[in-house]
């Protein structure tokens, strides 16, 4: 694409990794801890792609003496991001519901199978998620959001059908685990010197 | 015999587990090793649904404990090794030194080109990160990247160090 930068039409993908993962330098690949979500990542993403959304609750006081709002304070805020992918490997389904894999290989009396079970528990897995694409200061470089701490809390819903792929819907929501730190979003603006 | 660790795919691996042999029973965590003879070595390698699960390694590690795996994972270069949020099991810690010494150091021609977004262009365009033209300066007053720059996954300078 060309300039302007800023109107950026492309999608990104998305990684997530154990709680405490380091975040890639901008110019530098994730590391391996980082998983990408859909197995050929955005290629496995459905068309509506990635919503990164800041949602928060406002008071407000309205006084009795005037019909204007006087005052507004933040009351919650919080941060999700949502996407589906096109995508029912084992991996990425028990991913979307927090769940181990056991991985069977062959043997002479079964078959070579991976299966994982729904049943959680009361414990809600947490992880690091990284969104990553392309810079609003240049297409060639590389902008990312850094979320430290995520749950997944969307309710994947596959369909089985004829008409459409089936489809994981996947939403994590950050939490503040480290004090004051519930997102970053960085740009890479130029190279390296 | 070959000594293999299991290496689960899954961001979340802590509690997935691979049995090599449906007739043994034995089940391996995590990070966890197992020995193997060539044929069925070469039985796993041949199946993609394990082959990429799998590791050759020369070290058993269920037989250090939690603190000689942390400092072994120290000399290997490991960050934070004693950090229990981030290697709550010792399989991940295992799994972390393997990785660690498999990392491409400073000036590896062969570092991977990941992290660049997954489209590709259509046929006859270029790939994101090469621009038929210059691109424009993103500042004004920021010089233009030259022509040929690497795009965002093939960074000039392939240090795979620059972790944050």
């Amino acid at each position: 694409m060309a300039a302007p930068f800023e109107v950026i039409a492309a999608p990104y993908d998305c990684y997530v990794a154990p709680l405490g993962t380091a975040f890639p330098a901008l110019d530098a690949a994730p590391a391996v801890a980082w998983k990408l979500i859909g197995t050929a990542g955005s290629r496995n993403q459905t068309d509506t792609g990635v919503t990164v959304t800041n949602s928060q609750t406002v008071g407000e006081f309205t006084p009795g003496g005037s019909t204007v709002v006087r005052k507004r304070w933040r009351q919650a805020e919080g941060l999700t991001v949502a996407l589906a992918i096109a995508d029912m490997s084992v991996t990425q389904y028990a991913n979307a519901v927090d769940a181990a894999v056991q991985v069977v290989a062959p043997g002479t009396t079964q078959a070579g199978e991976s299966h994982f079970e729904m049943f959680r528990g009361t414990q809600v897995a947490a992880y690091a998620l990284l969104v990553r694409g392309i810079s609003p200061f240049n297409d060639a470089f590389i902008a990312q959001y850094e979320v430290p701490s995520v749950h997944q809390m969307g309710s994947p819903a596959p369909n089985f059908s004829k008409q459409n792929p089936s489809e994981l819907a996947l939403e994590w929501h950050a939490y503040e685990l480290t004090i004051g730190n519930l997102c970053v979003f960085r740009a890479q603006s130029a190279a390296h010197t | 015999m070959t000594r293999v660790m299991f290496i689960s795919g899954s961001p979340n691996p802590a509690n997935d587990t691979f049995v090599p042999d449906p007739d043994s029973g034995e089940v391996i965590q995590h990070g966890g090793t197992f020995e193997v003879d060539d044929q069925a070595l070469e039985a796993l390698k041949a199946n993609p649904h394990t082959a990429g699960l799998l590791k050759e390694v020369d070290t058993d590690y269920s037989q250090m404990s939690r603190a000689e795996l942390e400092e072994h994972a120290s000399n290997a270069g490991v960050q934070d090794a004693d950090d229990l949020e981030r290697y709550p099991t010792e399989g991940m810690l295992a799994v972390a030194i393997e990785q660690q010494e498999d990392q491409p150091q400073e000036g590896d021609p062969a570092a991977p080109a990941q992290g660049a977004p997954t489209q590709e262009p259509p046929a006859g365009q270029p790939a994101p990160g090469q621009p038929t033209q210059p691109p424009a300066p993103a500042v004004p007053g920021q010089p233009v990247p030259p022509p040929g720059q690497p795009g965002p996954g093939q960074p000039p300078n392939p240090d795979q160090g620059g972790e944050q």
